[in-house]
């Protein structure tokens, strides 16, 4: 668990803004890792076009990107993502649904739909000879939806489905609770449906809400193992489906404390205050102190006391299972920063004092040296790691293209962590600990304390 | 979906000639229309099974008016016939499509 909240975390960190530059300009950078030779253009249509060649797989990836999270639901809109998201495999108006699944499965290629809570990311990995067919059936499926309205139904129960499968994880739900607390509607919107609106969705709402959000600027298309040329020859004749321009809302952070009880053995409780989006300055020191503090245990099977300065200060308080990890989400304009753990049910009150007497340690008595040094290692590590893997690699650039207008590389990356001083991670800290904070805790809450009684 | 009327150039004694063959159909005098009295084969349910809401309703409404007419042995007042030029093919987009797709998936299971 606390190994995907690192990942998550530290790839979000990637997202910076360096400098202003022309979206248009033909971007060839001459790295050693990384981002050697994506270029980046913009269609006539309007939508940014990237690509990176490779010689060495022969597998494609192209993914096109909108930014039409669930932050940008009205509240009568609300799952209309998770709606779309499921409805990628219908038929849209260039193809029926089975033909897109035959060419597809004919061409051995994989088309999946990921949203973000800022974004929606159509996928397609195929093989390179079969890149026409592949991006065909991604444009179309992405673009071109036709949203009939006996297929719309056959989505509801899909989407039923789907919330019942998160509502059967606390991790899960106790993700959705904590956004909706910290920022009640933007970034607060839940990436599923609620059940009032099963059997809600209707073909004229989705068609109303592609047509206002998937404009022009804000989408992108990706290309990984493709070159530009032919990458822009496939995408000629797509079409954007919506028009004009919409601006959107800015995340504004509240705080506040929501709990739900379910019982059982375990609590899960997180407390965050509000971080920094991926467009601040000091977002990459924010990863630095995130490593600092502790994201959960570097050797498999290990208790991770040695690795993480909370999983040693809740080791002290408890001697019974527990886990625990240091939270930094990233989004564009906002973010949050915190600790996520988890316990029996009768020494949650202990757990979470002590992490969070950590906490207020960092602000109060700074950080050691030798800890700055090996967070900024363990950052820099994660993402190298990440980017071992293409599908992590196009999602990143996707992301930073949408949100940033410009991709950074990785040893632009290394750069800026390496220049993080231990002031810069103690400004950082105090700036960022000593916010609102915000409480969500899901579980067996007979001894977690509320919010008030921690601070 | 509502189906455009299609305008065929036809000469006045056929039209005079079509709308009195129309007329001598039984189903117009009950209130029904064309597409209500097609055969329900696969591919018919299939199209009925995706028709609009409100297009469905009335659809159910002018069958179950005309049953109970032809049940009594009666039919509608002469002014309440359905006319040629208000009869709307509406199912026939629904039926095409249903074909068409039934066409590709024959045309992919040939391979």
């Amino acid at each position: 668990m606390s190994a995907k909240f690192t990942s998550r975390s530290v790839l979000q960190a990637f997202k910076r803004h360096v400098s202003a530059r022309a979206n248009t300009a033909r971007q060839e950078s001459t790295d050693a890792a990384g981002l050697q030779g994506l270029q980046v253009s913009k269609l006539p249509n309007g939508v940014t076009v990237a690509s990176l060649d490779s010689t060495t797989s022969p597998v494609a990836r192209v993914v096109l990107v909108a930014n039409v999270g669930p932050r940008f639901e009205e509240s009568d809109q609300l799952g209309i993502t998770h709606c779309l998201r499921v409805s990628v495999d219908q038929a849209n108006k260039s193809k029926t649904a089975f033909e897109l699944t035959r060419h597809l499965t004919q061409i051995g290629a994989n088309l999946s739909c990921t949203a973000t809570r800022e974004n929606l990311m159509y996928s397609l990995d195929c093989l390179k000879d079969n890149l026409d067919i592949g991006v065909s059936c991604l444009v179309s499926a992405a673009t071109q939806q036709a949203f009939k309205p006996w297929e719309i139904q056959d989505c509801q129960q899909r989407i039923a489905f789907e919330a019942a499968v998160v509502e059967q994880q606390p991790e899960a739900r106790l993700t959705e609770m904590l956004h909706q607390v910290a920022y009640r509607d933007t970034l607060g919107r839940s990436l599923y449906a609620p059940s009032h609106m099963f059997g809600k969705y209707s073909s004229e709402m989705l068609m109303e809400y592609v047509n206002k959000n998937f404009t022009a600027e804000r989408m992108a298309v990706i290309g990984l193992g493709i070159g530009h040329k032919q990458l822009t020859r496939y995408l000629k004749t797509m079409s954007v489906p919506g028009s004009g321009s919409n601006t959107a809302k800015a995340a504004k952070y509240s705080g506040g404390e929501v709990r739900h009880e379910i019982g059982g053995d375990t609590a899960y409780a997180a407390i965050v205050t509000e971080g920094l989006g991926s467009q601040n300055k000091d977002a990459v020191a924010l990863s630095v102190l995130q490593c600092v503090m502790g994201c959960g245990p570097t050797i498999k099977w290990s208790n991770g006391s040695a690795a993480s300065k909370i999983i040693q200060a809740a080791g002290q308080a408890t001697d019974q299972p527990f886990a625990t990890s240091c939270i930094n989400t990233t989004y564009s304009d906002s973010g949050l920063f915190g600790f996520y753990a988890v316990a029996q049910a009768s020494q949650m009150g202990q757990v979470l004092k002590a992490v969070l007497s950590e906490f207020g340690s960092v602000t109060k008595n700074g950080v050691a040296d030798q800890d700055v040094q090996k967070a900024k290692m363990q950052v820099k590590a994660c993402a190298a790691m990440m980017s071992e893997n293409g599908s992590n690699v196009i999602q990143n650039i996707a992301q930073q293209l949408l949100s940033e207008g410009t991709v950074q590389s990785q040893e632009e990356f290394f750069r800026l962590v390496d220049s993080v001083s231990k002031q810069d991670v103690v400004n950082v800290a105090k700036k960022v600990i000593n916010g609102k904070p915000s409480m969500a805790a899901i579980g067996n809450l007979s001894t977690t304390p509320h919010l008030d009684e921690l601070m | 979906m509502a189906v455009a009327a299609k305008k065929v150039a036809v000469t006045v004694w056929k039209m005079t000639l079509a709308k009195w063959a129309y007329n001598k159909s039984y189903f117009p005098s009950l209130g029904m229309m064309r597409d209500d009295c097609l055969y329900e084969t696969d591919v018919v349910q299939e199209a009925i099974k995706r028709l609009p809401n409100n297009v469905y309703d009335a659809r159910q409404f002018r069958m179950s008016r005309a049953i109970s007419l032809s049940g009594c042995k009666d039919t509608l007042p002469k002014d309440e016939w359905t006319k040629l030029e208000e009869d709307e093919l509406y199912l026939q987009p629904y039926i095409a499509e249903v074909e068409r797709e039934r066409d590709i998936k024959r045309e992919w299971n040939k391979q």
